[in-house]
């Protein structure tokens, strides 16, 4: 990621990112659990630490079981960016 | 028992522990086979066993020594294990619950672990992991089993089923729903001291009648709105599920050495009935089938004491792959002596059916009992499919750090001391590509440059060269079809990925097979060191899990892992890596 994003942008991304590799078709609910769209444990685990790589800045593992739907996931990275450019 | 406790190597441990318990085949020593025949015939929970356990001071191996319990390194609890269930599968899984004490002391607060101690060491108390459900079986987070909040603690409501020692244990690892909406933060972890309970708010469920295990008490516990302690929560709310994972991963690799155990004991009686029976005016051990199979079963003991050291070793030095070592130790170990026991009932012929007669009719019990250990702390399917979630990932990840060589010597260098274990440093997923199979390349480049001080022939070592070449063939040819895969997730995952994952597994043994070899080549001058039987276990690796047909090494191999198995055998030393001596009086 090469500029903090905000809130909506930081939704648009992760709902473009998350759909992609979920193979979601019909577009994501922002406030459904992850969990509906088939992301389990370990598998969420791994798509964090994909997420990590790409938007630059450490994550907790579990990121996706503590924010476990496209707005809380955004509104903690958007956040956490803020911090990071503050 | 000083003795054991201050057993300064793994073999010295498992020497003094064989000496201790004696020869299985002497009806009057504890856990014989005449006993393990017994509570099999009569369904009887081990409890003579157990308590003979106890007061051995056996469950100090289970504790940290910084809570005055003697465990040091997982290989060492392994032993342990192994010895235990090479005289009796069922009394050693009955006793080896203690392991999920690695859940307190991964996740526990110092009061929790010091309670445990007391509880394990000095009032020989025994535990049991309250998890599956009957609609649910492997689903943790599924579970039915709420916790609902109280004033000074939770209650705990639901249903826990098949759960080995529900009944006959004093203690309950208990993973229950704190918050239905958190998803896998939603679970939460109860350590219960069922005496503290209130005895009308629980009850158990009847034993369940089992093929094998049958003196085992595996039945079942059921919760209705009983209060619980506050201080009875394993970390915090939420951590549930994360912890589960981790102590999995720990108690799948020591179930490894459950098997291990059984398939000596089954390779053993076999052998003691083709030395002795006489057919077609040959001993059955002559006859050239037969000799295949036990040549086969002793490679196939091999290799797996290999994958199995190494994955104990590996929480130790790269706890951040755990989950891997894991996954494959649990899947690769079990099942491959599942089916070298099948293997080897042909060589008994009917004497393999009957509950009596040759050795106490020990070799059905052991393939009934061993039978349990790809089943139980994660089923082999789904070990094969934590490990396939992982794979594009993985290969993304090869190379990212390059600094493999370090590690290896540290993994499987068995007269290395292994870095004191610490529970928070074990990863739900790897952080890192595997070590072994990252690491052939390097260690393939270690042997050339120091093959002057291996006892090998020098053209055994050039054929360990070249088989080693065809090993890193396999593993970039994995790693190619994964690279640029999709990201997989979910369970609807097909069998083409469940057969690559196999193949994973099997490539992993057989680089661990490799390093163990390349790592601990020139500690002595053993079978082992000299390296003729590693070709062979590489070979039927690639045989019997790759599909890479390999008749001409493993048959011209035969005559050399014959000789060395009926010296084993008559010399009365463990068929494994180490050879250690077993107990004979």
């Amino acid at each position: 990621m090469s500029k903090a994003k905000d809130l909506n942008e930081m939704k648009d991304w992760l709902i473009k990112r998350i759909s992609t590799s979920l193979k979601v078709k019909n577009g994501m609910d922002p406030d459904a659990p992850f969990s509906k769209y088939g992301l389990q444990s370990i598998d969420a685990v791994i798509l964090a630490m994909e997420i990590e790589e790409e938007v630059g800045v450490e994550l907790p593992p579990t990121l996706l079981w503590e924010y476990n739907t496209v707005n809380e996931c955004a509104s903690y990275l958007v956040k956490i960016g803020s911090d990071i450019a503050a | 028992m000083n003795q054991i406790a201050t057993a300064v190597t793994k073999t010295t441990l498992t020497e003094a522990l064989e000496s201790q318990l004696g020869d299985p085949k002497n009806p009057e020593n504890p856990l014989s086979f005449a006993y393990s025949r017994k509570i099999d015939e009569t369904e009887q929970f081990p409890e003579e066993a157990i308590r003979w356990l106890y007061d051995s001071q056996l469950a100090r191996h289970y504790v940290p020594e910084e809570f005055g319990g003697s465990f040091r390194s997982f290989s060492e609890l392994g032993e342990v294990i192994r010895v235990l269930s090479r005289r009796d599968a069922s009394s050693a899984v009955t006793f080896s619950t203690l392991f999920w004490s690695f859940l307190t002391w991964t996740g526990g607060t110092d009061a929790q672990k010091r309670w445990l101690a007391d509880y394990m060491m000095k009032r020989h108390g025994a535990m049991c992991l309250a998890y599956s459900e009957r609609d649910h079986g492997a689903d943790l987070a599924a579970s039915d089993t709420v916790a609902r909040r109280t004033a000074d603690g939770f209650e705990i409501t639901g249903e826990k089923w098949p759960i080995n020692r529900a009944t006959v244990g004093g203690l309950c690892f208990v993973l229950a729903t704190t918050d239905p909406s958190a998803g896998p933060r939603g679970l939460s972890l109860f350590m219960l001291d069922k005496s503290k309970l209130d005895p009308k708010r629980y009850s158990n469920f009847p034993k369940i009648l089992t093929h094998g295990m049958r003196g085992s008490d595996i039945s079942g516990i059921k919760f209705e709105h009983c209060p619980v302690p506050a201080q009875s929560l394993l970390g915090g709310e939420g951590d549930g599920l994360q912890l589960a994972l981790r102590g999995f991963q720990i108690t799948r690799a020591l179930c490894a050495a459950i098997s291990l155990g059984a398939g000596d004991t089954a390779l053993r009686t076999t052998l003691s009935f083709a030395l002795n029976r006489k057919l077609y005016d040959e001993l059955v051990i002559d006859l050239p089938h037969a000799a295949g199979v036990l040549s086969d079963a002793f490679l196939d003991l091999l290799i797996c004491d290999c994958v199995t050291n190494a994955g104990l070793r590996s929480f130790h030095v790269v706890p951040e792959q755990s989950s891997l070592w894991a996954s494959i130790v649990k899947y690769f170990v079990p099942t491959t002596i599942e089916t070298m026991i099948q293997n080897l009932s042909v060589v008994l012929g009917a004497r393999y059916y009957m509950r009596e007669e040759h050795e106490f009719g020990t070799f059905q019990r052991v393939l009934r009992d061993a039978a349990v250990v790809s089943l139980f702390d994660g089923s082999t399917v789904v070990n094969l499919h934590a490990l396939m979630l992982q794979f594009r990932h993985l290969a993304r990840r090869r190379g990212v750090r390059g600094d493999q060589g370090l590690r290896l010597g540290q993994i499987f260098d068995v007269n290395k001391t292994v870095p004191a274990w610490n529970g928070r440093r074990l990863s739900l997923v790897s952080t890192q590509a595997n070590d072994a199979l990252e690491g052939v390349e390097y260690s393939l480049e270690h042997l050339k440059s120091t093959r002057a001080e291996s006892t090998a022939d020098p053209a055994e070592i050039d054929r360990i060269l070249a088989f080693g070449k065809k090993l890193m063939l396999e593993i970039q040819v994995h790693n190619g079809k994964f690279v640029e895969s999709e990201f997989e997730h979910g369970h609807l995952q097909s069998a083409a990925m469940f057969r690559a994952a196999q193949r994973y597994c099997a490539l992993h043994a057989a680089a661990s097979c490799l390093h163990t070899w390349i790592w601990n080549r020139t500690n002595n001058s053993s079978f082992f060191a000299r390296g003729a039987w590693l070709v062979p276990a590489l070979a039927r690796i690639f045989d019997k899990h790759l599909g890479i047909h390999q008749d001409d090494v493993i048959d011209a191999s035969q005559p050399d892992l014959l000789q060395e198995l009926r010296k084993l055998h008559r010399d009365n030393r463990m068929f494994s890596v180490s050879a250690a001596a077993l107990g004979s009086n």
